[in-house]
């Protein structure tokens, strides 16, 4: 179809920013590997320091570049599909409102008043402008929910026994996800770490600002990864040749997500205090129940390929893997795609270890926890978000690929990176390696009197993946920003590619309804975190006074008690 | 509702998979004591660190852990002993993994986290902080040196 | 033709049904790769969870 000159800027300015901000996202992320094998034994390099640059990497990597693409991915999807665009107005509203807060926090950021990684966690106190960029981000992130929320009940009076397409069922649920749980965050940023950041109030519960944040913290999880489960229902199976096995299949497992996305948050406070072990139990219980939609997915999206395989003559229980078109150029996307897939086998396996309540012991907060999620967001998130853009941004434009060979290559290349890198993080975890830490100044420092000589393996072989997947990322943000070099070479239109279902189903009101599920969403988040409030609320004592990075004395008093 | 049949089975086999693992769980909490920290309410007595020991074979350690240490840094115990770990926190969050043990907990200013755990085999085990907690995180350790006793 | 008869658990008549057969017979298509990758995954999850979990009792 074709689009408006607006819409287009606006979707190219949400999509290119981020592919732009990667360049100081991804080359962080090789600096931190390369600090941790020891190869630096500094504290800062030309001129950021350890933390800063990890601050930076999960900010832009994790927060910035995921809620940009969610939301422009949106609007395509809603506007493809309904043949519609959405509200300018409200289109520049929320891009406007999303960049400020990046432009805030990335001050902060770079003038190092905000080394306090993406978590933020009090009572290391951050700039005031750190926090309300944040907050801007994700108000601005807000807007176009409500605005899809009219176009949907629009065409749904129109069209009443239609079912709703898959991919904006898909698109509705998860910032329906993502509004309910960021009301957490947001009120953790506007009501408790803003007043304390600015000195208006003395001190702050960090138990209930975490537990907060976490009502959050999951639930964003999600919110990365349903676009990308979004491309594989809808996308990947007409990329790969192939049908989508079941559309139902996909419904379902998309609201299994939107009622189980959010009440699992605790199991990322498995170590933390003042919450009893049976809440923690029934929220490990609850993470079970969001892996079952994954499940869901991985057969589904495998049956969808093993379809398109057979046709194109594959044999036997593993041969039609073979007749897949993985360097394809014409189909770049499936190399993005099946990239993704590939790694997030690993990731879905190791967050299952995670979400095993006492086997989190033996893992949190060592470099496994990094292992397992960059084989989620890292892979089939980072992959499809990057791919996707690269896809869109050539239709709308109508500029071709810029070396188109080598487009299908890169995401094998960062597969390789990525399995290294983990498999080194994963394995240095579970030796007791931290993660969040400056390894080189002092537990890969063979001066220092805390030298881990059997970390030495493990980050080196982290830094090795590293280095691939920095040329791996590097090379696509050429590709990118090559093609948006080129001259025009076709018309441009909005166009995304539509798989037909093997199984198209029959409409079944109750996967077709919001309704019924948003209820059970939110008698389950109550069941599941009134307890856990509870908790925080009895057991806490004082709260806590704000501290500076490199000072262990208090900001200032705390309030007399 | 007709839904495929074999889509019906994978929901099935994955729940079943899960109660497996709920199943092994709740045995290891049962036969090994594996749990998650335990949860106490808030108590200044627990912010002082300390070494008490209660008898031959038990120990508490009521463990502090501030910018950028942990107090005490060095713990003695005798081989054989059962230990309590206490934690808090002064400052910021830390946190506090002595990875041969499974223990893993996060150091919360205004807060007390438990742990329980036998040490049967000597030897010296690091004390890691691994929460960032500043620009020293990085030399955040103390060790628990655990030895035969010397005999009287 | 007979008329369909729709209600929620059966929302296809006999007839519909026997005819929604037969379109799907043309185009027959049993997801044994898919199952095998299933299992694969099922006994990679247990290898690695059961890895974690001795690992643990082992440390206990």
């Amino acid at each position: 179809m074709q689009v408006t000159k607006t819409f287009k800027r606006i979707i190219f300015l949400e999509l290119a920013i981020p592919v732009a901000l990667l360049t100081i996202g991804i080359y962080h992320g090789l600096m931190q590997t390369i600090y941790r094998a020891g190869v630096l034994k500094e504290t800062s390099f030309a001129k950021l320091d350890y933390y800063q640059g990890l601050t930076l990497h999960g900010v832009i990597n994790a927060l910035v570049l995921t809620t940009f693409f969610a939301v422009a991915f949106g609007h395509v999807t809603l506007t493809f599909y309904f043949k519609k665009e959405p509200n300018r107005k409200l289109m520049w509203l929320s891009f406007i409102l999303m960049l400020s807060g990046v432009l805030m926090a990335s001050w902060a950021m770079l003038a190092g008043k905000a080394s306090v990684l993406y978590t933020f966690y009090p009572p290391l106190k951050a700039h005031p402008l750190f926090y309300l960029g944040a907050t801007l981000l994700i108000a601005g992130s807000w807007i176009p929910l409500f605005d899809w929320a009219v176009m949907y009940t629009r065409w749904k009076k129109e069209n009443p026994e239609t079912k709703t397409p898959l991919a904006v069922l898909g698109t509705l649920i998860n910032f329906t996800i993502w509004f309910v749980c960021t009301l957490a965050v947001a009120y953790e940023t506007l009501v408790l770490l803003i007043p304390w950041s600015m000195g208006w109030t003395a001190a702050v519960n960090v138990n209930l600002a975490r537990t907060l944040f976490w009502f959050f913290g999951h639930a964003l999880v999600y919110f990365w990864l349903l676009p990308a489960y979004i491309m594989f229902y809808t996308i990947l199976p007409k990329v790969a040749g192939g049908k989508l096995y079941s559309d139902l299949a996909g419904r379902i497992a998309l609201f299994l997500f939107l009622i189980f996305s959010i009440p699992v948050g605790v199991h990322h406070q498995y170590s933390d205090p003042t919450i009893q072990q049976g809440v923690k139990f029934f929220h490990g219980l609850l993470t079970y129940g969001v892996s079952i939609p994954s499940f869901i997915t991985a057969f589904t999206i495998a049956a969808s390929l093993e379809y398109a395989g057979r046709k194109r003559g594959g044999k036997g229980w593993f041969g039609w893997m073979n007749k897949l078109p993985f360097f394809d150029e014409n189909r770049f996307l499936f190399a993005y795609f099946i990239g993704g897939l590939i790694l997030f086998i690993f990731g879905g396996v190791t967050g299952i270890v995670n979400a095993s309540y006492s086997l989190n012991n033996v893992v949190h907060n060592t470099a496994w926890l990094p292992g397992h999620f960059h084989m989620t967001v890292a892979g089939p998130v980072f992959l499809s978000i990057v791919g996707m853009s690269l896809y869109l941004y050539s239709k709308m434009s109508g500029k071709r690929i810029f070396m188109p060979k080598l487009t299908t290559i890169i995401p094998y290349l960062w597969v390789i990176g990525m399995l290294i890198f983990s498999f080194g993080m994963s394995w240095g975890g579970l030796r007791g390696e931290p993660r969040r830490t400056n390894l080189g100044v002092t537990y890969l420092n063979p001066d220092s009197e805390l030298f881990r000589s059997d970390w030495v393996p493990t980050t080196t072989m982290a830094m090795l993946g590293g280095i691939i997947m920095f040329i791996a990322g590097m090379l696509f943000i050429v590709i990118f920003f090559g093609t948006m070099l080129r001259k025009r070479s076709a018309d441009p239109i909005l166009t995304i590619p539509v798989s037909e279902a093997y199984h198209d189903e029959k409409r079944v009101p109750l996967f077709d309804r919001f309704k019924p599920w948003i209820i059970a969403m939110i008698i389950i988040i109550l069941i599941s975190y009134v307890p856990a409030l509870m908790n925080v609320n009895e057991n806490s004592g004082p709260k806590a006074p704000g501290f500076n990075i490199d000072n262990p004395t208090p900001i200032e008093q705390p309030a007399a008690k | 509702m007709k839904m495929d049949k074999i889509e019906k089975r994978v929901i099935i086999s994955s729940l079943l998979l899960m109660s497996l693992f709920v199943f092994s769980l709740l045995y290891a909490k049962n036969k090994y004591k594996t749990d998650v920290p335990e949860c106490l309410p808030y108590d200044k007595a627990y912010t002082e660190p300390k070494v008490n020991q209660l008898d031959e074979k038990t120990y508490q350690v009521f463990s502090v852990a501030s910018m950028w240490q942990f107090q005490p840094s060095e713990i003695y115990i005798p081989v054989g002993s059962e230990v309590d770990f206490y934690l808090t926190s002064k400052d910021v969050v830390h946190g506090f993994n002595i990875a041969q043990k499974n223990i893993n907990m996060m150091a919360v200013y205004g807060a007390i986290n438990k742990t329980s755990v036998k040490f049967d085999k000597p030897g010296v085990y690091d004390i890691v902080c691994h929460e960032y907690c500043g620009v020293g995180h990085q030399n955040m350790r103390a060790q628990v040196i655990v030895n035969y006793p010397r005999s009287k | 033709m007979s008329i369909p008869i729709h209600n929620e658990d059966n929302p296809l008549s006999s007839t519909e049904e026997v005819f929604q057969e037969a379109e799907e017979n043309k185009d027959r298509f049993f997801p044994s790769g898919a199952i095998a990758f299933f299992i694969s995954l099922v006994i990679l999850t247990l290898l690695f969870w059961y890895g974690i979990y001795f690992l643990m009792i082992e440390r206990t």
